[in-house]
């Protein structure tokens, strides 16, 4: 077939191919690869095998480790320890970061002679707020430790 | 994968592999007929 005689041909046919297989080749260049595929046989019966590869791949899905190997996962120290070590360094640099960001901010404003008194009685008012609610979270946290009666049990 | 499994359109997978989108459908067609190829009997 003169299309498909020349590297060029060859591969725009094949790509014809895999976007009319994959949902992506427009109405136009859909009648152009029936008129390719009706004018070479042993094309056809290469298109009809991946018609039937596509039907057999979409039909395929990955197969999920079984819970066994997530449980061997978790059980091994190194994976708790490791995954524990990554929130504790994260959690101290992202409150470092924001908190200087915070305080950062709040210094310019209250330092700025042009911020209105209000803007700054709200800042210290939130700072308080935020105080408290800390304090009141740690208290309640104590308290439930405190009571918890499957503290000492081991996970 | 990208395109069976993870659905991607090919416009996607060319972004993020880093690759032009004719060498995503390429690549698409050799592993195709290499897979038809290994299921000859299934197909």
């Amino acid at each position: 077939m003169k299309e498909r005689g020349t590297d060029a041909g060859a591969e725009r046919v094949r790509q014809l191919m895999m976007r009319s297989l994959d949902g992506e080749l427009p109405a136009r260049e859909q009648e152009e690869l029936q008129r390719l595929l009706a004018a070479d046989l042993a094309l056809r019966d290469e298109w009809n095998r991946l018609l039937r590869l596509k039907e057999v791949t979409q039909s395929m899905m990955l197969r999920k480790p079984p819970d066994e190997v997530w449980k061997d996962y978790w059980a091994s120290v190194y994976s708790r320890l490791e995954r524990g070590i990554a929130w504790i360094l994260l959690s101290i640099g992202a409150i470092v970061l924001v908190s200087y960001g915070a305080w950062t901010g709040v210094r310019r404003l209250l330092e700025d002679v042009t911020t209105p008194w209000f803007v700054k009685a709200a800042i210290l008012v939130t700072l308080v707020g935020l105080v408290v609610l800390f304090v009141s979270v740690v208290r309640e946290k104590l308290f439930v430790g405190r009571r918890d009666p499957y503290k000492d049990i081991e996970r | 994968m990208l395109k069976e499994f993870e659905g991607l359109r090919y416009r996607e997978i060319a972004e993020l592999v880093g690759i032009p989108i004719g060498t995503v459908m390429s690549r698409l067609y050799a592993a195709r007929k290499r897979l038809a190829e290994s299921l000859r009997e299934v197909l």
